[in-house]
């Protein structure tokens, strides 16, 4: 449920580095708080963002909620197969459900962030 | 908390318990959407054991009824139901509710959970000022109820009982003998759907579950779809879409009549309509890929008020919502929705928003 080669953060994101490329998703504990994902509003392409900035919106049946991009970068590309099947994310949030790409620009904010076992302590403590 | 006889059993279906208005229920199992589809393509159960059941009963029944009652009662028939809004002297909303006549000394109150208390105090209270000889009973620890809900409910409960379900028709009600108890089923419902709702007693609550859900395979349906159902049902929600702060007439209007001579809050009602209603409970729809909720404001020209409902409607594939907004505004108009403080387009429809198809 938690992959082991993956980056997280407190808001519940996911980061899986590729060379220079991050790609970002939500965790299976946020997409299990949001319930089913009815549509999202993602960043272009070019989209420029410092760490922790607000970069994407999610609707879920039960709420709207913002998500927060885990490491600064520029957008590379945004998943678009979500325009049309915004329950990727909840079916396949490691995979399918990746919401966007980007280019790192400050790489070595990479190693501050979450390993999977500091992760599930958190989502543990959260309850 | 509250628990229903079905605590146990949604939890064992993996329910998502959570506090609805001091009642442990499921807001979903697996997912909203599924199920909200499942109700809208097949059939669904929903536990709404938390419902109030109020029974008027005695000579004077009919007439504390009747007073209470903001619409014309005489053709109200035994065994039928009809859905009414219990006004304040003042012309507010104490609830709304489902009255059941079993004749002209008997009805039973359907009225929702979370003012069930509020609404056996007002009835004893009119009963107390005006109409001694009537009895007001609560009777909800004593009744479990479901509903069966979707285009299959009525096939599927006669493939499980020997109900002559077709001798029910829509808000009407029969009794049966069942397992050695009593069963109410009303052709009722909160979805915009064909579909029953089960009235028994707690004892027989397993009986009845295991049947519908095991033998039956009816998939149990949570808080979180009923919401999305009767939205695009175009039903109104008591505490959301009306209360004690707006008049009936301004929502469920249909549901009075100001030509009958006498009830509680007539007077109210009809000063109010000479005045002049200003605003109206409406339909919207976004324009934007945007989600309305519950409490969001809402801005219809020089006019800020508030989404009283609002939610995705997976039927029509976009965020629909209602709210009080001034009569001017018609089908067609646009009003605007602050989501994250942003304005976003909706445009003024029609309610309901979904309706089914006829047999």
């Amino acid at each position: 449920m938690y992959p082991e080669d993956l980056k997280y953060t407190k808001d519940h994101e996911w980061l899986r580095i590729q060379g220079d490329v991050g790609v970002i998703g939500l965790t299976k504990h946020a997409v299990d708080q949001l319930g089913d994902i009815v549509s999202l509003e993602l960043p272009a392409a070019g989209d420029v963002f410092n760490q922790n900035d607000s970069m994407a919106l999610v609707d879920s049946m039960k709420a709207t909620s913002e998500v927060y991009i885990p490491v600064s970068g520029e957008i590379l590309e945004a998943n678009e197969a979500l325009e049309d099947e915004p329950e990727l994310v909840n079916e396949d949030p490691y995979d399918a459900g990746w919401l966007v790409k980007l280019k790192l620009t400050e790489p070595a904010q990479v190693e501050a962030l979450l390993t999977v076992t500091q992760y599930l302590e958190l989502i543990k403590k959260e309850g | 908390m509250k628990e229903t006889p079905f605590h146990q059993m949604h939890v064992d279906a993996g329910g998502k318990m959570v506090d609805f208005g001091g009642w442990d229920m499921p807001i979903q199992y697996a997912s909203i959407i599924k199920e909200h589809k499942r109700v809208r393509s097949d059939v669904g159960l929903f536990d709404v054991s938390h419902m109030g059941e109020i029974e008027v009963s005695g000579p004077d029944a009919y007439k504390l009824v009747d007073l209470l009652i903001p619409r014309k009662l005489e053709k109200l028939q035994d065994g039928q139901i009809i859905y009414a809004p219990l006004c304040q002297h003042d012309g507010g909303v104490v609830d709304d509710v489902l009255v059941h006549r079993f004749c002209s000394d008997r009805f039973l109150f359907v009225v929702n959970a979370a003012n069930k208390d509020k609404d056996f105090a007002w009835l004893k209270r009119i009963r107390d000022e005006h109409v001694p000889d009537a009895n007001v009973m609560d009777l909800s620890d004593q009744v479990a109820q479901l509903a069966v809900q979707g285009p299959n409910a009525e096939s599927l409960l006669k493939k499980l009982f020997s109900w002559p379900l077709e001798d029910i028709p829509y808000y009407w009600f029969k009794e049966f003998r069942h397992m050695d108890a009593k069963v109410m089923v009303s052709r009722t419902g909160y979805t915009g759907e064909d579909g029953f709702e089960l009235y028994f007693h707690p004892r027989v609550a397993q009986y009845y579950w295991d049947r519908l859900v095991k033998e039956g395979g009816i998939m149990p349906i949570g808080l979180g779809a009923r919401d999305s159902l009767r939205l695009e049902a175009g039903m109104a929600l008591y505490g959301n879409d009306i209360d004690e702060d707006h008049y009936p007439i301004q929502s469920i209007g249909w549901a009075v009549s100001l030509k009958k001579p006498e009830y509680i809050g007539r007077e109210a009602l009809v000063k109010a309509k000479a005045i002049g209603i200003t605003l109206r409970l409406k339909g919207f729809e976004m324009l934007e890929k945007a989600i309305p909720r519950h409490g969001m404001e809402l801005v219809a020209g020089e006019y800020h008020g508030t989404v009283t409902s609002g939610s995705f409607s997976p039927t029509l594939k976009k965020g629909i919502g209602m709210g009080y907004m001034p009569t001017s505004f018609k089908v067609g108009d646009t009003v605007e929705i602050i989501i994250s403080s942003k304005p976003h387009a909706a445009q003024v429809v029609k309610i309901p928003f979904y309706k089914r198809k006829e047999n």
